[in-house]
């Protein structure tokens, strides 16, 4: 657990970056209140996460996650950019990755410009954006765009297929990566 | 806490000297003895049907839990049937689909299904059994004390509603880290994670609860399909010091169980001595306040009364049992307790 100003600082910065792409009245009240920072479970990323009350023991971990922070950087979770676009009923900042895309952004790979099958605007070269898995509109993955929508058109206009569209900077498929495996249940 | 019995009783109580069948099929399929012996004991002829089914590792069909959160289960089932998946609803659980065949590829525990949170993946049907019978209901306050990885931990958070809240509990770093992934990935919200030695539960929580589950470390004899090694791992000793530790799980447990709560003890194992005789020490420890509950389903075999072992309760009746030969799952054993 940290101290509530670094949590303040965090939850600040990821309403910054959520603030690129929709009106900050818009997305306060998808969030929930109260967060939670848990950083002594796995190797170079802390977990974000929000509870909706209080909770009255000691606890490593609760409630459901909304960031991951990476070398002192927080991210959007997959969860908390799909409850937005829920919440909002507007996806923004995001793609949609055809089923190879999908496949390789959920085993840590980046999404090649050929993947790319939709793109909502806004977002700019650099910009964090979610990527969706259209067979069922769930997001698998946040990423970092290389490119501005228009690249991304123009370089598939021009065949440049294996160019990398955005970079993966988490995917579901993350946690079974990192684990060491364990006793499954009997 | 109340005193709990030496590990030298433990043993007298439990202990068996093997005799000659039992050295003879131990053998053959390459058990300790006594194991062998208690099986006999138990089961009479049909030992050897056990001993043989625990030899086919493929009686144990994988079960997705479907995330009924997440997604509606017909769809679930569907979906994986078109990924090649051959698979079958069970009667017993709503939101159980047993896999009866899995193509080439993908493996089960790595469709994009199971990375969205869609299922959570059990070797078999068995660990389905003790949640089911903690009549749980939308919004209750449940502890689970050896959580990790999370299997029934998140099954309860569904069967909650994920509207209450479900304290997981474990001890140990690396199986909660897989708890909590199992956790985030399904997307659950209303678990809190502890760490803390099950042994001492009251200090870790530090409150009680109305309903427990108590899924106790064991010697895993259920199961030894899949790991041959338990076979001639635990023997005498060592099984009455599992014993005693699971006895001071269940009682520390028991202690902060609220009057009229219920706490569902299991483990997967079938060795009476970890299931039966826990049991019964534990109510001779709580004597007039605690009882064995009717489970509210059960559809397996029943506890043992009639053994070798001293000092098992008629109560143990109650319980619930599962055996690999009679029932084509993992070894199991579910006991429902309630707090007068």
């Amino acid at each position: 657990m940290r101290d509530r100003e670094e949590i303040r600082r965090y939850k600040e910065k990821l309403l910054g970056i959520l603030s690129r792409a929709y009106k900050r009245t818009e997305i306060i009240k998808c969030i929930p209140q109260r967060f939670k920072i848990t950083c002594n479970l796995y190797p170079g990323i802390c977990i974000v996460t929000a509870i909706e009350s209080e909770i009255d023991l000691k606890y490593m971990y609760a409630g459901s996650p909304v960031g991951i922070i990476i070398n002192g950087e927080i991210y959007p979770y997959p969860g908390l950019l799909q409850e937005i676009y829920r919440c909002t009923g507007d996806t923004r900042s995001a793609v949609e990755a055809g089923s190879q895309g999908v496949k390789a952004y959920l085993y840590g790979n980046d999404l090649l410009v050929a993947s790319v099958e939709k793109i909502y605007r806004p977002f700019r070269r650099g910009d964090i954006v979610g990527v969706i898995d259209p067979s069922d509109r769930r997001v698998i993955g946040v990423g970092r765009a290389l490119l501005d929508p228009r690249e991304i058109l123009r370089a598939k206009a021009m065949g440049r297929d294996t160019e990398a569209a955005v970079e993966n900077i988490f995917d579901l498929g993350w946690f079974l990566r990192v684990l060491k495996p364990v006793a499954e249940e009997y | 806490m109340p005193a709990i019995a030496s590990l030298k009783e433990i043993l007298e109580d439990i202990y068996v000297e093997p005799g000659e069948d039992a050295r003879r099929l131990a053998r053959r399929y390459g058990y300790l003895e006594y194991m062998v012996e208690r099986y006999i004991r138990i089961l009479g002829s049909s030992a050897e049907d056990l001993l043989e089914a625990i030899e086919d590792q493929s009686i144990l069909k994988p079960v997705a839990r479907c995330n009924n959160l997440r997604i509606d289960c017909k769809r679930l089932e569907e979906r994986l049937r078109n990924l090649g998946f051959e698979v079958r609803r069970l009667e017993w659980s709503r939101e159980a689909i047993e896999i009866l065949r899995t193509p080439g590829s993908p493996t089960p525990g790595s469709t994009h299904e199971y990375l969205k949170g869609y299922y959570y993946l059990h070797r078999d049907s068995s660990p389905l059994i003790p949640p089911l019978n903690m009549d749980l209901g939308v919004g209750d306050s449940v502890l689970d004390t050896c959580a990790a990885p999370g299997g029934k931990t998140t099954y309860i958070a569904q069967l909650t509603g994920d509207k209450g809240l479900v304290v997981a509990n474990d001890i140990s770093l690396d199986r909660i880290r897989s708890l909590v992934s199992n956790i985030a990935r399904m997307g659950f919200k209303s678990i809190a994670v502890t760490r803390g030695d099950a042994r001492r539960i009251k200090e870790v929580v530090g409150r009680k609860f109305n309903r427990i589950l108590v899924d106790a470390p064991c010697s895993a004899e259920g199961y030894i399909m899949i790991d041959p090694g338990r076979k001639r791992r635990t023997d005498q000793k060592s099984l009455a010091a599992l014993v005693r530790r699971q006895i001071e799980i269940l009682a520390s447990a028991i202690e902060i169980l609220e009057p009229g709560g219920i706490l569902v003890y299991s483990t997967c194992s079938i060795a009476p001595e970890e299931n039966e005789y826990v049991v019964s020490r534990v109510l001779d420890i709580y004597d007039d306040e605690i009882f064995l509950r009717e489970p509210s389903l059960s559809i397996w075999s029943r506890g043992i009364e009639d053994l070798w072992i001293k000092r098992i309760s008629p109560e143990v009746r109650r319980c619930i049992r599962t055996w690999p030969h009679i029932h084509k799952t993992g070894g199991s054993f579910t006991c429902v307790i309630g707090r007068r």
